[in-house]
């Protein structure tokens, strides 16, 4: 058979058709997509022993025990502890990404002056012949340390090295969390120690703004006991504890106190206070007076709440007792005022919530070691420093979390000569505007200790050890600031020495987290097990207090001004500001998320949700009522400007029907904004933090 | 002595997530990415092209302040048990449904980036891989070795973890048990939720607690009417949130996003 050129292409071609009907091509195919997933660049996970370490986070106050899952000692997951008694297996998202961070690409890894990278040893000597030349030149400026997270032992050893300073000031941010409870320590006459909320026996949350599920107390306390329950929402904005409360009372900004008279108002009116509580005020018929001049129809005028609802609010908190009344503000939304603290004081003491159990009780403070607790300086919260005042400004921003404008910060420093050295371990918050950014060491990778939080019912002590090692050049912030005022001291330990301290009070409960065991704190044995045991993961709880004899309280305060204080706060706090309603129609309502209000970085993966899911709104997004966006001539997703009496900023524009009419609520944080942050232009003179200004706003 | 550590049926995993109890705090969506070796967002990456194996939507009731009300409800692969879309289109089989455990497996390996399955997946809970997986320097020390990153060009998805699944099935045989007992085996999102609104189990066990609150009243599952049967189901005491359920809102969600 002779085989001719058209054969071959006959051959070829059926040689192609046939193949096609056979598996080869989509083997071939399938090939392919194996092959090409097998690149260098695609990283590996890394390889080792599995094991499980304990540790506790410290990225804010709450201090949730952490169960570590390690490859080869590294954590490659967190998760919480069920055995905690107090966090139960709890952990945000923050928390649970926290072993990200000491790799975020904005961690400082090097000493900068001016930005620029300086030795440490250098910028110490710097540091240190600034503050000779304070001395020398006799100037009254202060020396102060701006302590983000107060209550740590480094926070004791600031405190005692600042006492030997004649122009040291320990300073820290206004008090959030615990500022109800601060506020009602100042009403209760004498030393009133620590208190703390008892929420395990709570039935009702009255909560004037505070994230009560969403980042507040520990959220272990709050979530894992939600059905016990009930949440009053009292709150400009549709926030997330809004959305899930059993009631929410939206009133208008700024007008929380005249809202609280106005229920102190109801419960006497209607005598559904507790009388027994009442008759431990001396100044009882005064606080009436003033809560008298706030009846539900003129509340509903200032608050935009209907009178009928200000009662129905009143009786239902009232006929589900015990119940407590929180305040504290918003994490990027700032504190309410101490006006309103204090009204809110008076809510609890007329629902005869304090030191009752399920409503405010008594608690020991952790103890510090007596050579720091002896002569330590007092604190001061930055808004009482005079303005102008401090020469040499540390800011330990090690472990930031709420939002502090830099204005409030900037005011207090000494015109045109102070200096900033900012202690932190990212270029965030304010490394910007410091002179000196000092590289500190991360979540996990120093010892840190972990008192108890400010709401706490009874006082806790913990460990955050070490799991990754900090990378070269990053120095504690305490001692840095040990160093420059010539204080040797290594803070590890004084924080062993801490719990040597809490082992001699020989009370309370240590758990240890891998066996779930509860042991007294006496059957320990000696203080190195109590510190092996803490190392190694585990936590001291104290015995409650038990019920004492109940002292005096001043509803109005006791500096004899307080009505006329409360008055004033209740009769709107953005009418007493200078800005004329006329150019400024809107109200600025900054808000933020524990932990995520720019003052530090965030693990990268929160880009879940933030930029890839828009779950949480990212710093400078602005959201307004579709009509109040029409009024402005806005559109839904547009760029936008913000304008106070403070200036102005560039925001994206989202409409939100859930948004109050006449309010822009714009998100604080999480990252640095490219644009000037929300906060900046918020008013702080106003006397009411910087949680709403009168503003206005225009589409770019 | 020989132990039996065949399974004695087959199991159905599934989970019932209760939306009123859902604060949208987003931890499940980190649990996940950190649990799976899911990246972060490269900076171009939106709502659209972003991934998030488990994503919490928020939904409204449509009306305006102050009768506004909200929801959360947390949507990852309904792990469908009815001609499963994503199974049926795959042209690969780079899908396919276990029948031991009734989850629906995605194999990247065998994924050619056609993306039909995310076309035909009625609830948006499949995600393409845009770009090739980066951490900044120095974390991806923190991967979990249990999962393989992804490369740019196929498409994932939830799966409830199966590596854990593996991980407590090889306790469970050490232990010389044919399956893990209820509680070994649970997803990230699961574990990691904060107001344990998710409860995890086998569906096909009648005395679990995941079987028993899918039983109970207010439950519902995600567009009914397409008789896909999901093995993820909701409860909620509104009735509102009932309705919206029933509607695309992941696809509005989407189509929302500009550019």
């Amino acid at each position: 058979m002779k085989v001719g050129r058209r054969d071959l292409f006959k051959f070829a071609a059926g040689s192609v058709a046939g193949l096609a009907i056979t598996p080869v091509p989509w083997k071939l195919l399938e090939d392919t997509a194996l092959w090409s997933q097998n690149w260098s660049w695609i990283p590996r996970p890394p390889r080792g022993e599995i094991g499980t370490k304990f540790t506790a986070c410290t990225l804010c106050p709450a201090g949730c025990a952490v169960r570590a899952r390690c490859v080869g000692g590294q954590p490659v997951a967190l998760a919480g502890v069920a055995e905690h008694p107090a966090t139960r297996g709890v952990l945000c998202a923050l928390g649970l990404a926290g072993h990200h961070l000491p790799y975020h690409p904005l961690r400082v890894r090097q000493a900068l002056r001016g930005g620029r990278p300086v030795g440490l040893d250098t910028a110490a000597a710097e540091i240190a012949a600034a503050l000779v030349e304070m001395r020398r030149s006799g100037s009254k400026n202060l020396v102060a340390v701006l302590d983000e997270r107060p209550g740590r032992t480094a926070s004791w050893l600031y405190r005692r090295w600042l006492a030997d300073m004649p122009q040291g000031r320990y300073v820290t941010p206004p008090e959030r969390e615990g500022a109800t409870l601060a506020a009602l320590a100042e009403l209760i006459e004498g030393d009133a120690g620590p208190l703390g909320l008892d929420l395990e026996r709570v039935r009702t949350i009255l909560s004037f703004g505070a994230p009560v599920l969403d980042g507040w107390s520990t959220p272990g306390r709050v979530l894992r006991r939600r059905e016990r329950f009930q949440i009053v929402q009292v709150e400009t904005r549709y926030s997330r504890t809004a959305a899930l409360a059993d009631q929410w009372v939206p009133i208008r900004p700024g007008t929380e106190a005249a809202f609280a008279l106005a229920l102190a108002h109801v419960l006497i009116e209607e005598r559904l206070y507790d009388e027994a509580a009442a008759r431990r005020a001396g100044d009882f018929a005064a606080y009436r007076k003033v809560a008298g001049e706030f009846p539900p129809e003129r509340v509903a005028g200032l608050s935009g709440v209907a009178a009928e609802q200000v009662i129905q609010t009143a009786r239902l908190v009232a006929g589900r007792r015990p119940a407590i009344a929180v305040g504290g503000g918003d994490p990027g939304g700032g504190p309410l005022g101490r006006e309103e603290e204090m009204a809110i004081g008076g809510l609890n003491l007329l629902l005869g919530g304090l030191e009752r159990d399920g409503g405010i009780v008594r608690r020991r403070a952790v103890p510090a070691p007596k050579e720091l607790e002896a002569g330590a300086a007092p604190v001061t919260e930055i808004q009482d420093l005079p303005n102008g005042s401090v020469g040499l400004l540390f800011i330990d921003a090690s472990a930031a979390v709420d939002a502090l404008p830099w204005r409030l910060v900037e005011q207090k420093l000494a015109s045109g000569k102070a200096l900033v050295v900012s202690l932190a371990a990212y270029r965030a918050g304010y490394a910007g505007h410091a002179d000196y950014l000092i590289p500190a060491p991360m979540y996990l990778e120093s010892l840190q200790d972990v008192p108890a939080p400010a709401d706490a019912a009874e006082a806790s002590f913990s460990l955050s050890t070490a799991l990754v090692a900090p990378p070269q050049g990053v120095v504690e912030p305490v001692e840095f600031v040990g160093r420059v005022t010539g204080n040797a001291g290594t803070l590890s330990d004084w924080i062993k020495r801490r719990a040597a301290a809490v082992y001699r009070t020989g009370r309370g409960t240590v758990t240890t987290y891998t066996t779930g065991k509860v042991e007294p704190l006496a059957e320990v044995g000696s203080a190195e097990k109590f510190w092996n045991a803490l190392t190694e993961g585990a936590c001291w709880q104290d015995e409650r207090v038990g019920g004492r004899a109940a002292p005096g309280v001043a509803l109005l305060g006791r500096h004899g001004d307080g009505a006329a204080r409360l008055r004033r706060a209740a009769a709107g706090r953005l009418d007493a500001g200078e800005a004329p309603a006329g150019q400024y129609p809107l109200v600025l309502a900054p808000f933020g998320w524990r932990g995520a209000t720019g003052n530090t970085a965030l693990s990268p993966v929160m880009s879940k949700v933030y930029q890839e899911s828009g779950l949480r709104r990212a710093g400078n997004q602005a959201a307004v009522h579709p009509a109040t966006g029409a009024a402005c001539g806005l559109t839904d997703g547009c760029r936008g400007v913000i304008e106070t009496q403070c200036g102005s900023c560039g925001v994206a524009v989202f409409f939100d029907p859930a948004v109050m009419p006449g309010v822009i609520q714009v998100a604080v944080g999480p990252e640095p904004p490219r644009t000037r942050s929300v906060l900046e232009v918020c008013d702080l003179e106003g006397g009411c933090s910087w949680r709403a200004a009168r503003a206005r706003i225009w589409k770019v | 002595m020989t132990m039996d550590t065949k399974r004695k049926r087959p199991a159905r995993y599934g989970m019932v997530i209760d939306v009123d109890r859902c604060t949208g705090c987003g931890a499940c969506m980190i649990a996940c990415a950190v649990e799976n070796n899911v990246p972060p967002a490269q900076p171009e990456a939106t709502d659209r092209t972003g991934i998030t194996w488990v994503r919490v939507y928020q939904i409204h009731n449509g009306a305006s302040f102050p009768e506004n009300r909200t929801a959360f409800v947390p949507v990852m692969c309904q792990q469908c048990g009815h001609q499963t879309p994503c199974v049926s289109v795959c042209p690969q089989q780079a899908v396919d449904v276990d029948r031991e455990t009734g989850i629906v497996g995605q194999m990247p390996q065998r994924c050619l980036g056609c993306r039909y399955c995310m076309a035909a997946c009625p609830y948006h809970a499949r995600y393409f891989n845009w770009w090739d997986p980066v951490w900044p320097k120095g974390m991806e020390r923190t991967l979990n070795p249990a999962v393989a990153p992804r490369m740019r060009g196929v498409v994932e998805k939830c799966n409830f973890c199966q590596g854990r699944l593996h991980a407590a099935r090889e306790r469970a045989a050490a232990a010389g048990r044919a399956e893990p007992k209820p509680g070994e085996y649970v997803p990230a999102c699961v574990e990691a939720c904060p107001t344990a609104a998710i409860t995890f189990g086998d569906l096909a066990d009648e005395n679990s607690a995941a079987a028993e609150q899918a039983r109970g009243g207010n439950t519902f599952r995600l567009l009914q009417k397409l008789g896909t049967e999901p093995k993820v189901y909701y409860r909620s005491s509104r009735p509102w949130v009932h309705q919206v359920a029933q509607q695309d809102f992941g696809r509005r969600k989407k189509e929302e996003i500009r550019g």
